[in-house]
């Protein structure tokens, strides 16, 4: 399917309008555990005080605006108007029912020290029961989940989740940041490719609708924007993305680019830039949380490896120059091994 | 030749400050009025989405540039091209 390729003018040099951040923001995050956990005590410490938000571009980073004899580098917060700190509100869903000061605690990726000052406000955020389908991640499972008679169903309980956290919170507004497990390996089918043939797979449950799927669909219809940390396909399907038009809502993805990737995005393109040539690139992960275990799994693991894999080809353009990375053999490998998280 | 990195790090804290720009950009980008695919956001993507037909980006710096200069396209600013050659006669 070829479709049009929307233009933005961008020779306009007018500012667009912006709406002011007023009001409260909710953040709800499918998945509660080390990550969403990490984030939401980094934040509440930051808000003390007691921390500093390192490796935000929206906390610390500054933007150069002007000519360089400006000497104009405004902080990116104070350049754009971002919701504050201390008006976010958290929230989500997990499979496990532990509240966000558990999670931490089972995670073990922040220490005692850092937990105790805001433990009370940790165990206020409960997450809300779960879509899950264990045929889509399969080395998990909890007692958190909900019950519905259709996929259809699974979605209008989780826009009246998000309906209910708003009138709750007294939120003004909601993003949702998918923040849970990798699914199973998973290509396009006819049930992803209109939002009418999704919304009639919701209906008859096809077995090729993934829970995060579920999630992005249920954001989208409710004008929420949607970020996808994880490689599953979710919001990367021509039904989700030409509802997220029709319902005017941005979204993205996918799978965060922390560790690994990180580095390879830093390093391919110096070798690239220098037109150094290459026979191969190895590189293991070795994981000790729960995202190794359900790494473990060969299907969960291709639909990681395929994102992984992806960054390279891109990068070094073998189609451009063949004799220089035509035949380099690039190999991703995952390794779960519980020591790994004491470290 | 042979490069070895051995990155010992925690995935999770790395993560976690994705997860607020993220959702304050996204935050940023609806009350901005843009909806669809976010591309200016691939900065913190390992395999960013890109309208069909487009390959998506992967280079951290030119999605870094992407990102700042859709942030000045925002708030209608100069882009920056990094050209420097107006800087001399």
């Amino acid at each position: 399917m070829t479709k049009k390729i929307r233009f933005y003018d961008t020779t306009v040099s007018k500012p667009r309008p912006i709406k002011p951040a007023k009001g409260k923001l909710g953040i709800l995050l499918p998945g509660m555990g080390a990550v969403a956990s990490t984030f939401i005590a980094g934040v509440l410490s930051a808000r003390k005080g007691m921390g500093k938000p390192i490796g935000s571009l929206t906390q610390m980073g500054a933007i150069r605006i002007g000519k360089r004899t400006d000497h104009n580098n405004p902080k990116i917060k104070d350049f754009v108007p971002l919701a504050d700190l201390h008006d976010l509100v958290f929230g989500g869903w997990d499979i496990f029912p532990d509240n966000m000061y558990q999670a931490a605690c089972k995670a073990g990726v922040l220490e005692h020290g850092h937990l105790a000052p805001i433990r009370k406000e940790l165990e206020k955020i409960k997450p809300m029961k779960a879509v899950f389908d264990s045929n889509y991640v399969s080395r998990i499972s909890g007692t958190n989940v909900k019950k519905g008679s259709s996929k259809m169903d699974l979605a209008q309980q989780l826009m009246t989740d998000i309906q209910q956290f708003k009138k709750t919170n007294k939120c003004d507004r909601i993003v949702i940041v998918w923040c849970g497990s990798t699914e199973k390996y998973q290509t396009q089918a006819p049930v992803h490719q209109s939002w009418a043939a999704f919304e009639r797979g919701l209906q008859e449950n096809s077995p090729d609708i993934s829970p995060s799927q579920i999630y992005a669909y249920a954001a989208v219809k409710c004008g929420i924007p949607y970020a996808n940390g994880a490689p599953n396909l979710s919001v990367d399907i021509p039904a989700i993305q030409d509802l997220a038009i029709k319902h005017n809502v941005p979204i993205c993805g996918k799978d965060f680019k922390t560790g690994q990737t990180f580095m390879k995005t830093v390093l391919a393109p110096a070798f690239k830039a220098r037109l150094l040539g290459m026979h191969g690139w190895f590189s293991a992960n070795i994981l000790g949380n729960r995202d190794g275990e359900v790494l473990d799994d060969p299907e969960a693991f291709k639909t990681k490896e395929e994102s992984k894999l992806s960054v390279l080809d891109q990068i070094l353009q073998p189609d451009v120059y063949p004799e220089l990375y035509g035949n380099v053999d690039h190999r991703v490998r995952i390794v779960y091994y519980p020591p790994a998280r004491r470290q | 030749m042979q490069i070895k990195v051995n990155f010992l790090c925690r995935d999770s804290i790395l993560a976690a400050p994705l997860v607020l720009d993220l959702a304050l950009l996204l935050d940023l980008a609806k009350r901005s009025n843009m909806s669809g695919i976010q591309e200016w956001l691939s900065f913190y993507f390992k395999s960013p989405m890109a309208a069909p037909g487009l390959s998506p980006e992967h280079d951290l710096f030119i999605q870094l540039m992407k990102f700042k200069n859709t942030l000045r396209w925002l708030k209608g600013e100069e882009l920056i091209t990094h050209l420097g050659i107006e800087y001399y006669d």
